[in-house]
Parts: C-alpha cells; sequence; structure tokens
C-alpha cells in the first residue's frame, strides 16, 4: 500500500465526517449560536475570556497534541500498520472527536466547569469528588513527567558541547514566551488587527528559532531547566490566559501546522510505499510480555484516536475562551481530527522502512525530515525544526496541564457557601499543584508512569459517561 | 452518539487494568499493580453510582412521585 493513499485518504474522510457527521451532531445536540457562552456571562478576562475562533484553535490543538499522537502510532505499529490506521481514522471520527466535543460542549453548558461539575450535577456529590481526585492526580503526574521531558530535551551536556539541538531549542522556547506575551498584549490590549498580528507573529516565531540556532546562549543543565520550567508553569497557571498561554499555544501552533505541511507535501513528493506488513495478528509476543491487538491497540494510540486529557482542556481553559457555541465544531471536532492526520503521518514515518530504530521522537524527526529533504530543506535543519516543534507540542500541554490542575485543586477546595477560602486561592492552588509535581519529580513518578496510558483513557472512558448522563438527563 | 464508544472505551480500560494489573503483580512490581486495582475500583464505583442515579431505587420513587 503506498502511503500517499493512505494520508489522502484520511484527509478526505475527516474533511468529510467534519461536513456531514459534525453537522448531524451540531443538530443532534441543539447547538445554539444565539446562546451566550460562559466566555461572555462570567468573563473575568483571567480565565474566563472571549477569543478568536481560529486563536482558540490553535491553543486547544497544541495543548491536547501532546508527544503522544506521535509516540501512540509509531509503538502501536507493531501490530502491522492496517488496524494502526482503521484506529486512527474511525477513533478519531467517531470516538476521540465525539469525546472532546461532546465534553467541550457539556462544560459550556455547565458555566464552563469541569468534567467534575457535569458529574456532580448529572450522577451525584460522590463522583464528582472521585472523578475530581483521580483527574487531579492524573494531571500532577502529567505535570511532572512533560516537565523532565521538556527539560531533558533543552538540557545542555558540558561533556558533549558539541550538541547544542537543546540548547538551540530551549533558546528558541524562551524567546517564543516573551513573543506570546507581546502578542496578547498588543492585540487584546491595543487591539490590534488579529491577522497583522498573526503574520508579524508567525515571521518572529521564525526568527526566534534562527536566533536560537545561530546563538545556543542558554546552555541550562537538566536541573536547572525543571526549575526555569517551574518558575515558567506557575506563570501560565496565573496570568490571565490571553497575556500568556493562549497566545503562545497560539503562535505555536503554527510551527505544528508548518511541520505538518511540510510532512503533507514530502509525502506527496516521495509517495513511499508502506513497508512493514498491515497485520501481524492478535498476540504479540508470550507469557506475561504477551501484547494483546485488544485492548493495548486502543490504549497505545491514545491522542490520534482518543485521549481523557483533551476532555480535561476542553472542559478547562477551552470552554472558558469560546466566544460562540458554533466555535464547538471547530474547536472540539476539528482540533481532534487534525490531531488524526498528525498520527497518520507518524504512522508513516515508522511504516516507509523496515525496523525504523530509535525513540518514536527520533524515528518521526528522521522520517519528517526525510520527506522535507526531497523540496530542499537539509536534513540535519529539517530535524532541528522537527525537534523543536515536538518539545513545543511538550511544552504547551505542560502549561496548560498546570492551569487545569489549578482549576480542579480550586474546584476541590470551593466552599460551599461560596466564599473565599486560602486553598481556594489562585496562587496557593498553583503552588500546591506544581510543589506536588516537583515532588512526584524528584522521588521518581517513572515508577507509576506505566500506568498513565490506562489512566488516560478510563479519564476519557469516565468523560464520556459524563457527557452520556448530562444528555440523557436533557431529554428525561 | 456518545453511549457506545464510552461502553467500548470502558471495555479498553477495564480489560487493560486486570492485565496491567495482573502483569505486574505477577512480576513483583506491586506499585502499579495497585495502582491498577484502585484504578478498576474506582471506575466500577463510578459505573454503578451511574446507573444508581438512573435505573435504582432513588430514581423509580423520584419518577413515581413525579
Amino acid at each position: 500500500m503506498n502511503s500517499l493513499t493512505l494520508l489522502l485518504l484520511g484527509i478526505l474522510l475527516f474533511l468529510v465526517a467534519y461536513a456531514t457527521y459534525g453537522a448531524y451532531l451540531a443538530k443532534h445536540w441543539g447547538i445554539d449560536n444565539e446562546r451566550k457562552t460562559p466566555a461572555h456571562t462570567c468573563r473575568d478576562d483571567i480565565d474566563y475570556c472571549p477569543a478568536n475562533a481560529k486563536v482558540l484553535l490553535g491553543h486547544h490543538f497544541s495543548s491536547i497534541a501532546g508527544a503522544g499522537p506521535i509516540t501512540g502510532p509509531i509503538a502501536a505499529a507493531i501490530f502491522g500498520w492496517l488496524p494502526v490506521y482503521l484506529w486512527i481514522v474511525i477513533g478519531s471520527i467517531f470516538v476521540g472527536g465525539v469525546h472532546d466535543w461532546g465534553s467541550l460542549f457539556a462544560s459550556i453548558r455547565h458555566d464552563g466547569k469541569s468534567i467534575g461539575e457535569i458529574i456532580r450535577v448529572n450522577i451525584g456529590a460522590r463522583g464528582k469528588m472521585l472523578f475530581n481526585i483521580f483527574a487531579y492526580l492524573t494531571l500532577v503526574l502529567v505535570v511532572a513527567a512533560f516537565t523532565d521531558i521538556c527539560a531533558s530535551t533543552f538540557a545542555f551536556d558540558p561533556a558533549k558541547p558539541e550538541l547544542l539541538s537543546g540548547a538551540r531549542a530551549g533558546t528558541a522556547s524562551i524567546l517564543f514566551i516573551f513573543l506570546a506575551m507581546a502578542f496578547g498584549f498588543f492585540v487584546y490590549r491595543k487591539g490590534a488587527n488579529l491577522t497583522l498580528s498573526s503574520i508579524i507573529g508567525v515571521a518572529l516565531l521564525f526568527f526566534s528559532i534562527w536566533i536560537g540556532y545561530q546563538f545556543p546562549i542558554l546552555k541550562l543543565t537538566k536541573f536547572e531547566w525543571d526549575v526555569v520550567l517551574i518558575v515558567y508553569i506557575f506563570a501560565a497557571s496565573t496570568m490571565p490566559v490571553w497575556f500568556l498561554l493562549q497566545p503562545r499555544d497560539y503562535l505555536c501552533s503554527f510551527l505544528l501546522y508548518a511541520m505538518l505541511a511540510g510532512a503533507v507535501i514530502g509525502i506527496l513528493i516521495v509517495r513511499p510505499a508502506m513497508a512493514i506488513p498491515a497485520s501481524v495478528g492478535f498476540t504479540i509476543g508470550e507469557g506475561v510480555k504477551a501484547q494483546y491487538l485488544f485492548p493495548m491497540l486502543f490504549v497505545t494510540v491514545a491522542c490520534g484516536a482518543i485521549s481523557g486529557f483533551h476532555s480535561l482542556v476542553g472542559s478547562g481553559t477551552s470552554s472558558k475562551q469560546l466566544s460562540t457555541e458554533k466555535d464547538t465544531k471547530l474547536v472540539g471536532y476539528g482540533a481532534m481530527l487534525i490531531e488524526g492526520i498528525l498520527a497518520i503521518i507518524a504512522l508513516i514515518t515508522v511504516g516507509y522502512v523496515v525496523g525504523a530504530k530509535g525513540t518514536p521522537a527520533q524515528i518521526f524527526a528522521g522520517g519528517v525530515s526525510d520527506f522535507m529533504s526531497n523540496f530542499g530543506i537539509p536534513v540535519s535543519i529539517g530535524t532541528v525544526f522537527v525537534i523543536l516543534a515536538f518539545s513545543a507540542f511538550a511544552l504547551t500541554s505542560l502549561d496548560t496541564a498546570t492551569r487545569l490542575g489549578r482549576y480542579l485543586f480550586q474546584e476541590m477546595t470551593a466552599r460551599a457557601d461560596g466564599k473565599k477560602s486560602i486553598l481556594n486561592n489562585m496562587y496557593v492552588a498553583t503552588a500546591i499543584t506544581v510543589g506536588l509535581s516537583a515532588l512526584l519529580l524528584s522521588y521518581g513518578y517513572q515508577k507509576i508512569w506505566p500506568i498513565f496510558g490506562s489512566a488516560n483513557q478510563l479519564l476519557a472512558g469516565l468523560s464520556l459517561l459524563a457527557v452520556s448522563a448530562w444528555q440523557v438527563k436533557r431529554t428525561l | 452518539m456518545t453511549v457506545i464508544p464510552m461502553v467500548f472505551m470502558f471495555a479498553v480500560t477495564l480489560t487493560a487494568l486486570i492485565l496491567v494489573g495482573r502483569n505486574n503483580f505477577a512480576s513483583g512490581n506491586f506499585i502499579i499493580g495497585s495502582v491498577a486495582a484502585i484504578l478498576f475500583v474506582l471506575a466500577i464505583i463510578l459505573i454503578v453510582t451511574t446507573i444508581n442515579t438512573f435505573f435504582g431505587k432513588k430514581s423509580e420513587k423520584k419518577n413515581i412521585s413525579a
């Protein structure tokens, strides 16, 4: 099978699904464009703040697209490319897309509150407490893991001074932060034109990459990066969402779109055939190490088909910024389908050569840079660009996860009489969330990280339970 | 629209948690095995709570009184 066919068929099916199944769902759920969203009714310009749909799509997409859509399909390719491909396409359209959009829509009909609150209203208070504790601990684990991943990516090893890819990516990523704050200030406080600001912002984004590549001045150790990242996520969690988190995610999304476009053009030119087998059977390995297609395929390919983390983003930062209910389709459903395309590309990068070696990130970077080299981008520069985009995925998920953890902590410690408490304070909630993650990072989050895949998919199941319960209640 | 995906995802995760728990207990990794067991119980509690909310005795009484 030619990979170009797989890619184009996938894109075509996603477009058809967006136009048809998306329209059906919008009608079935009763999307009401006249109804005011929480971004307007609860506006505080810190967490609740109406945003342009395209800006919010950028924030949502780059937040949900952690490392998962790349690592998942590459790891699951041991089952052959066909089951992975089918799960990505069918899962994104009928499972993940519905889950993401449903969570987002349910949240805006509950004042932009979390899935836990939707459970409280429609199932009961005990359900909310259990879900929120589970979701919060999962987020603490995510913050610890992604801090570690980002710090490891950016770290400079004085013993190997010739290796500068980490320092380059780290320097560029810090420049993105200041660029995002300038973008947020000019767009939201000075009323700068969004299109013009986006063009200038994207140009400066790529200029920042060039500066990082030419002048990798931030040669910090992993521990120093841990500290820098902890300071950054604290700021991203507490500053007004329009000032740092949302514009940074929005601008970084162009990095991701550029990588996607580069990979698609490269595949159009190269048209590599899938070299790995289409299917290798239901079971791989023996004994306790045996891997079964069901359920492992559906746990391993998470972000590329369905991921519980998406529901936390949808019912967390995104639902508080949606300007109209109509935008839920583009942000909730559209972002998931774009992520499906990314997952297909990841599958192609591992499938066009037999026995691809290295980590999933290296396989992906090697494949995409190889494709891009066919239209003039040298492999060395292409690899740095893809690694930078990969770290941008991780960092945008990290800052959003911290803010989501803060929301959940505040929701869990909110007093029934509505009065303020010290634990409910934004800074205290962030400090506790970041502190717990730092503790987990120090004491070895890796001990429980292998359970994350199952926990994440359980989150997805529980979010679908909450949305289903709400839908049933609406019809009673 | 959400019920079939929900049932499928519960089938996936509950099976996965059983396998992860069994494999880790068998290989002596009690931390992950225990976390898998806790998550399994959590999922069952939430599923049972939901079923009781919609089909339980309290729900029936409410329907009758309504």
